[in-house]
C-alpha cells in the first residue's frame, strides 16, 4: 500500500505540475491555432521532463540531499546564487499564475470576481502547507487532479477523425495563416510549460521529504514514466479538444473559460463541472508545488532547515519564506496583472532560463562524491546531454521570438 | 473581435443544449466582452495616417461598436439568466460577424 502512496506523487508532480495553467493555457491555445502540429513540443518536454526528474530523484535518494543544495555546494556560491535568482524569479511569477489559475476557475464556478479570491487562495495555500501533511497533501490533489481525464472523453465522444490526427502529430507542418516566427515561439511556449524548473526541485525536495533512499529507486522511476506521461497525455487532450472544437471557429484563447468550453460542448454541464474540479485541482496543486519549491530553494541556498516534515517551530525561517512568497504573489494578482498573459510571458521566460536548472543537476548527478556506484549511465549522460544542447538552442531563441512575435500575435 | 463573437456564438450553443451552468456562462460572457472592448480600444487609439484610412476606421467603428452592443447583449442576458434571451441573441452576432468577415474580406 506505501508503493501505492508513493507513485501518487509522481502523479501530483504530473497533475499539478506537467498539467498546470501554463499547460491549460499553452495546450488549448496551441491546439486552436495549429491544430496537433505542435504535439511534438509536449511530447519533446515530455522526454526531457522524464530524463532530468529521474536524475533529479535518484541523486537525492542516493544522496539523501536535494539538487540545490548539492548544485550549490558543488558548483559554489556564486553559481548557486546565479541558479538560485534565475529559477526565484521564474517561480515566484508561476505561483502567481497558479494562484491567478485557482481564482479564475473559482470565478468561473462562482462568478465572484477572480480579484476577491486571490487572498482567499493565497489563505487557502498557506494552511495546506503549514497545516497538512506532505502525503495527506500529495494524495488529496493527485488524485482530484485526475478529473482532467475527463478531456480525454470530451475527445474521444468528439469523434475525431484520428488519420488526419496522427498525420499532423507524426507529419507536423506549419499551417499556411501562421508565420514560421509563431509556430516556434508557441513550440517554446509548450515546451517551456512542460520544463517549468520549479518541477526538478520540487521533486528532488519532495523525494527528501518522503524519505527516499536507493531501494525506492524503482518506485521513483515508476513515478516519472508513470506520472509525467499521465500529465502529457491531458496536455494533448485539451490541444485536441481545442482544434476539434475552437479552431475551425477561429477562436484564440486569451481566458481560461475556453480551455473548459471543447469539454463543455461535447458532453455537458457535469463534465464542465468536473473539468472545473479538474482546473482547481491541478493549479491549486502547482500553487502548493511552487510555493514550497520557492521555499525549498531558498533554504536550501542559505543552509536553512526545510521541509514539511519538520516542526515549523524548527524551520521558522523556512515557513516564513513560503509566507512572503504567498504575500508577493498575491501583491502581484491584485496589482491587476492579467493571470493568462502572466502565464504567457512565464513559460517562456522559463524556457530562456532552462539550462541554468538543468545543467548543474547533469553535473552533480555525475559525481561519485555524491552519487558513489549510482552515477548517470552513458545512455543517461547521452540523452541529457543531447537534451541540454536543444534546452541551449531554445534559450538562445526564446525572447527574440517574443519580440518578434509580439508574444505570439 | 471575431473571437469573442465566434467565442459566444459557441457559448450560446452550449446553453441551448444545457451544457454549461449560470456562473460559467455569466463569467464567459462578460470574458468574452472584455476581450473585444480591448480590441476596439486598441483599434480606436491608432491615429489614421490619411483621409482614406479616416474613412476605413469610422466604417470600421460603426461595425466594431454594433459588434460590442451584441456581446453586450448577450453578456446582459448571460448575467441575468436569462436563458430565452441569451438563446435569442445568437441571431445578431451571427449578423455582425458575418459582416466583419465581409469587411475583412473587402478591405484584405
Amino acid at each position: 500500500m506505501k508503493r501505492v502512496f508513493e507513485i501518487a506523487l509522481g502523479i501530483l508532480t504530473a497533475i499539478g505540475g506537467f498539467v498546470d495553467i501554463g499547460e491549460l493555457v499553452a495546450g488549448s491555445q496551441v491546439g486552436s491555432r495549429f491544430g496537433m502540429n505542435l504535439a511534438w513540443a509536449t511530447l519533446l518536454s515530455l522526454f526531457g521532463i522524464v530524463v532530468f526528474a529521474e536524475i533529479a530523484g535518484r541523486v537525492a535518494a542516493v544522496s539523501q540531499r536535494p539538487v540545490f543544495d548539492l548544485v550549490r555546494e558543488r558548483l559554489g556560491p556564486r553559481f548557486g546564487l546565479a541558479n538560485l535568482l534565475a529559477s526565484l524569479v521564474i517561480t515566484l511569477a508561476t505561483v502567481a499564475a497558479e494562484i491567478g489559475g485557482v481564482a479564475l476557475t473559482l470565478e468561473l464556478a462562482t462568478s465572484i470576481n477572480y480579484l476577491l479570491w486571490v487572498p482567499v487562495v493565497a489563505f487557502l495555500v498557506w494552511v495546506v502547507v503549514w497545516k497538512l501533511n506532505f502525503e495527506v497533501m500529495e494524495n488529496a490533489f493527485g488524485l482530484s487532479g485526475l478529473a482532467l481525464v475527463v478531456t480525454g472523453i470530451a475527445v474521444w465522444q468528439l469523434r475525431p477523425d484520428w488519420g488526419n490526427v496522427a498525420h499532423q502529430v507524426l507529419h507536423p507542418a506549419k499551417p499556411g495563416t501562421e508565420s514560421v516566427a509563431s509556430y516556434f515561439y508557441y513550440a517554446i511556449a509548450l515546451f517551456g510549460a512542460g520544463l517549468m524548473p520549479y518541477e526538478v526541485f520540487f521533486f528532488s525536495s519532495g523525494a527528501i521529504e518522503q524519505h527516499w533512499a536507493k531501494r525506492d529507486l524503482p518506485v521513483l522511476r515508476a513515478n516519472v514514466f508513470i506520472g509525467f506521461p499521465l500529465g502529457a497525455a491531458v496536455t494533448l487532450s485539451l490541444m485536441l479538444g481545442a482544434s476539434l472544437v475552437l479552431g475551425p471557429r477561429q477562436i484564440d484563447v486569451g481566458h481560461l473559460y475556453q480551455a473548459a468550453l471543447p469539454t463543455s460542448v461535447a458532453l455537458g454541464k457535469w463534465a464542465l463541472i468536473v473539468v472545473l474540479l479538474g482546473f482547481f485541482a491541478c493549479t491549486f496543486g502547482a500553487a502548493l508545488e511552487t510555493t514550497l519549491a520557492c521555499g525549498y530553494s531558498i533554504a536550501q541556498y542559505f543552509g536553512w532547515q526545510w521541509g514539511k516534515f519538520v516542526a515549523p517551530k524548527d524551520d521558522a525561517r523556512f515557513h516564513l519564506s513560503l509566507i512572503l512568497t504567498l504575500v508577493a504573489a498575491a501583491a502581484v494578482l491584485l496589482s491587476r496583472a492579467d493571470p493568462v498573459k502572466l502565464t504567457e510571458f512565464v513559460i517562456v521566460l522559463s524556457a530562456a532560463a532552462l539550462p541554468l536548472t538543468y545543467f548543474p543537476v547533469l553535473v552533480v548527478a555525475n559525481d561519485p562524491e555524491y552519487m558513489g556506484v549510482k552515477t548517470n549511465t552513458p545512455v543517461s549522460n547521452a540523452l541529457g546531454v543531447a537534451f541540454l544542447v536543444l534546452l541551449l538552442v531554445v534559450s538562445v531563441a526564446a525572447v527574440p521570438l517574443m519580440i518578434i512575435t509580439k508574444a505570439g500575435g | 473581435m471575431d473571437s469573442a463573437l465566434n467565442s459566444d456564438l459557441l457559448l450560446i450553443e452550449a446553453v441551448s443544449r444545457g451544457h454549461t451552468t449560470a456562473a460559467y456562462v455569466s463569467v464567459a460572457s462578460s470574458q468574452a466582452e472584455d476581450s473585444a472592448s480591448g480590441a476596439a480600444s486598441t483599434f480606436r487609439s491608432i491615429q489614421p495616417p490619411d483621409h482614406r484610412s479616416e474613412v476605413l476606421r469610422s466604417d470600421l467603428g460603426d461595425l466594431l461598436e454594433q459588434a460590442e452592443n451584441s456581446l453586450a447583449d448577450t453578456r446582459i442576458a448571460g448575467r441575468r439568466g436569462d436563458h430565452d434571451a441569451l438563446v435569442s441573441t445568437r441571431r445578431e452576432l451571427e449578423q455582425v460577424a458575418k459582416k466583419l468577415r465581409a469587411f475583412a474580406d473587402q478591405h484584405g
